[in-house]
């Protein structure tokens, strides 16, 4: 079976993506990695630009 | 006359050190709560696992995280059942002595409470737990044998068991600052993380309710003990809280092509269903709160500290979301939403219509 695999992941927030679209935009930047089991969004980061950054901490199963 | 029940997620994500809920089953007097404001409270094991306490509403229903999320998502639809079957699968790594203390648990459940309980058997292999902290300060935690946990999970459901529970042996260190902390109501949960993991891989797998207690030798006393956490010092095991959890557990539906077929039964519940969701104000960052969210559930968010700050306005989601400043609040403007008021009018001042 698949192992699992504990990642912290760092990633932008597009301006185009909404927040009500953050479940599936980031349920596809996880499936990247492999397929997520448990994961959230540990911190949200605004940088003096106004862009911001989310950091997500997961558990993913990868491999056969 | 009184409103129909309102299905209401309450979520109070495990192992970030909730001021209410990240303990004992300290957050069950809120769900009982919002259990009665709601008619329908639909929430996850760390909200109502007490260890040897516990409390059973056919009101609420007991839903394991991942299951929890894949209904928050519309993936899956919960079924209320008379009863769960409930198979007990043991880490093979647990001492006879305290595997023995967890079989007589689920003996004292038979014979006090009258809960269907069986088979009882034991993985091949020891799960090998291992606890995890993330940078974030949340719990987290991994086991070197998934595939044991699985094998031992098909044989249980292959032998009848309709649900799981599972007790895993996990590491201790009784003089650890952390579980010091913890024990004195200021700390995360540091095992929260690791059952959490092994729990959703028992659903993802079987796709029936399970549940997760560690199996741990005895603490010695402190005085100091923090009332949220004493729950867990009253007996030998956590068990008796997940086997009457997992009793009344609702089946889960993943069958949706039938259910769209017209199969889906009246008393089933779905995501559509929803009426509130209700969160703590820093947690908003979980799987089923964004599932929710992209489904335009109303959210509430109770001030409940944690080690997290994914608020409303973080997300962008400040116009959106109803703050709560306490439980108690919380609960009222479930009601609020079963009666159909607006929330918005019960608040002064009352802004004007633009």
């Amino acid at each position: 079976m698949s192992g699992l695999c504990r990642v912290a992941l760092e990633r932008p927030w597009p301006a185009d993506v909404a927040p009500r679209q953050l479940h599936g935009w980031l349920k596809q930047q996880l499936e990247l990695e492999g397929e997520p089991l448990r994961w959230a969004i540990t911190a949200v980061q605004t940088l003096p630009d106004g862009t911001r950054r989310l950091q997500l901490e997961a558990v993913l199963l990868v491999g056969p | 006359m009184t409103a129909a029940p309102m299905p209401t997620l309450m979520l109070v994500p495990t192992g970030i050190g909730c001021a209410i809920g990240g303990y004992a089953g300290d957050a069950l007097p809120s769900a009982r709560l919002l259990a009665a404001a709601s008619g329908c409270l639909i929430t996850h094991p760390n909200v109502l696992n007490g260890a040897s306490l516990y409390w059973s509403d056919p009101r609420i229903h007991y839903v394991e995280g991942y299951g929890l999320d894949r209904f928050a998502a519309g993936e899956w639809l919960l079924r209320p059942v008379r009863r769960q079957r409930i198979g007990l699968l043991l880490d093979a790594g647990i001492e006879p002595e305290l595997a023995q203390r967890q079989i007589q648990v689920a003996e004292a459940c038979r014979a006090t409470l009258g809960l269907e309980i069986g088979p009882v058997l034991s993985t091949d292999v020891p799960l090998g737990v291992h606890l995890e902290q993330g940078a974030s300060g949340a719990s987290w935690g991994s086991l070197e044998r998934p595939d044991a946990l699985l094998r031992a999970g098909e044989r249980l459901r292959d032998a009848g068991a309709t649900a799981i529970a599972v007790v895993a042996r996990f590491p201790e260190d009784p003089q650890s600052a952390e579980l010091a902390a913890y024990r004195q109501g200021s700390g995360v949960d540091a095992l929260a993380g690791a059952e959490a993991v092994i729990s959703h891989l028992l659903v993802r797998h079987l796709q029936i309710p399970c549940a997760h207690a560690p199996a741990l030798g005895p603490l010695p006393l402190d005085p100091h003990l923090d009332p949220r956490a004493a729950a867990e010092e009253l007996g030998y095991t956590f068990l008796a809280c997940v086997l009457v959890g997992l009793s009344r557990a609702p089946d889960l539906v993943t069958d949706l092509v039938k259910a769209a077929a017209g199969c889906r039964q009246a008393d089933q519940v779905a995501a559509d269903q929803l009426g509130a969701v209700v969160v703590p104000e820093g947690a908003l960052g979980g799987e089923a709160l964004l599932a929710a969210v992209a489904r335009n559930v109303p959210v509430i968010a109770v001030a409940n500290p944690s080690v997290l700050a994914v608020t409303p306005q973080a997300l962008g989601l400040a116009e959106a979301v109803l703050p709560a400043a306490s439980y108690s609040e919380a609960a009222g403007l479930v009601l609020a939403l079963r009666e159909g008021l607006a929330p918005v009018s019960l608040q002064r001042p009352l802004p004007r219509l633009r």
